[in-house]
């Protein structure tokens, strides 16, 4: 079968473009197929960090009102209907915590603090923009004396005790500690 | 042979030993919540645990809040299972044993008062109440009642000049009756305990964002185990500590099922509460001229 002008023309074509795209694919060519597949993993990151920040800005924005006027019994009833569409959710433990110490139920408010730092170890890191480690340094610095003092006193009591370990594990969190 | 016959008449004796002393018996007075029957369907788990751990046959003895008083002065039952105010008043005049307090909701072994209002009522302050209809939990109830009594008072309102007027519920399931009566607008505002609200969120009875809030009480300690004082201490020690061990877990066989003790008797668990914790209430009773301090 003879080949006339036009084939070779053809195959050589076909043969730029088969080389083309095997230098793209082996050379360079491979970031930009990174690139067109998504952001990057800290973009990524940081796209999801800004969108939890906002949502928690928004949904939990009635109970930091509530808190603002000192209605802290009222916002831990809107943490409860919150709670009914997000069931489990860390920063609804986060906020719970703070009403109850600040209410003076204590043993409590110390158990939600470790529900939430458990379920999402962000309030204890420091390049988090969901980090509380003042809040919870501050907790440490005002409970820790009192409980230790308590469970002192009342050995048998096992929610001072659960407290009291409680209150270690936080320590040991903001420390740099792991799960 | 004679070592045989020995030890059979020792089994004998042993046996007969057994059957001549049955276990002692000892009640359990119940405040009723609601109604008997539901007091006894709660209850009895927790009671047969009891007596498998103190080797004692209690009794469940369900009794009105109104006649509760009355019937353990008139020894008609040695351990009392009450609201926080009866274990108060019954501390002062009868010398009642304080041995654990119950822990439900989020407050643990403490609760609190609140007054709410409907959000689209206009009513926002302690001022708005003045003239208003309200309607309270049962007078005995510390957080139906006592805590938002003086709530008002603090705020310079007498519930008893400065309101429209006010009611009490009667029958059964108070606490929900009086949240109802100003949902579907019977009464302006109410006493509502903070537990029950709390309780109707989660159920999904009620709406948090249908109500507003205008006072909310200090937390004080909730309902309260307590036992007579002519109850043995060591007796009173076994019987605290049973409690104090119970968790979520602790089951016991009762009317042919295997029955959680604690989640079927409502409870989330005990704490050790010492009788200074429930200051806070007696200093509401004296302020609200109310039992044990009420003056005529």
């Amino acid at each position: 079968m003879s080949r006339d002008r036009f084939d070779i023309l053809t195959l050589i074509g076909l043969a730029g473009v088969v080389l083309v795209t095997l230098f793209l694919l082996l050379g360079s060519g491979g970031r930009d197929l990174r690139l067109a597949s998504g952001p990057s993993q800290a973009t990524e990151r940081a796209l999801q960090e800004r969108a939890q920040a906002a949502f928690f800005a928004e949904t939990y924005a009635p109970v930091e009102e509530l808190l603002a006027v000192n209605k802290p019994g009222e916002a831990l009833l809107r943490l409860e209907q919150i709670e009914r569409d997000l069931p489990a959710e860390a920063h609804t433990a986060l906020l719970r915590g703070g009403i109850l110490v600040r209410q003076g139920a204590l043993v409590e408010g110390i158990g939600e603090y470790v529900r939430a730092v458990r379920s999402r170890a962000d309030y204890v890191d420091t390049r988090s923009p969901l980090q509380r480690r003042a809040e919870i340094e501050q907790l440490l610095a005002t409970a820790l004396p009192v409980v230790q003092s308590q469970a002192q006193t009342n050995p048998d009591n096992q929610g001072l005790n659960r407290a009291l370990r409680d209150l270690h594990y936080l320590q040991s969190r903001l420390a740099g500690g792991c799960e | 042979m004679k070592a045989l016959l020995l030890a059979i008449i020792c089994a004998l004796f042993l046996t007969a030993c057994d059957q001549a002393t049955p276990r002692s018996k000892m009640r359990i007075g119940y405040m009723n919540c609601n109604s008997e029957q539901e007091t006894t369907a709660r209850f009895g788990p927790l009671t047969a645990w009891l007596s498998q751990q103190l080797n004692i046959d209690f009794e469940l003895v369900p009794v009105d809040t109104q006649e509760f008083a009355e019937r353990f002065s008139a020894g008609e039952f040695e351990f009392t299972h009450s609201n926080s105010l009866l274990y108060v008043i019954l501390k002062k005049e009868q010398q009642l044993q304080l041995l654990a307090t119950e822990k439900r909701g989020r407050y643990g072994a403490r609760t609190a008062g609140t007054i709410i209002a409907r959000k689209d009522s206009g009513i926002r302050t302690f001022a708005d109440l003045r003239g208003k209809r309200m309607i309270f939990g049962p007078q005995l109830a510390p957080s139906g009642y006592l805590a938002q009594y003086n709530l008002m008072l603090d705020a310079g309102i007498d519930p008893e000049r400065d309101l429209a007027y006010y009611a009490i519920p009667h029958g059964s399931f108070k606490h929900e009756k009086v949240v109802y009566g100003v949902y579907f607008g019977e009464y302006d505002v109410a006493a509502a305990p903070a537990l029950d609200l709390e309780l109707m969120i989660r159920d999904g009875k009620i709406f948090a964002d249908d109500f507003t809030v205008i006072g909310e009480s200090p937390i004080f300690p909730y309902c309260t185990f307590g036992a007579a004082a002519s109850v043995a201490p060591d007796l009173a020690s076994r019987f605290k500590q049973a409690l104090l061990t119970l968790t979520p877990e602790t089951t016991v066989d009762f009317g042919g099922e295997t029955i959680k003790v604690l989640g079927s008797a409502w409870i989330d668990g005990f704490d050790p509460l010492i009788d200074s914790d429930y200051d806070v209430l007696r200093e509401l009773a004296k302020k609200a001229n109310m039992p044990p301090y009420q003056e005529f």
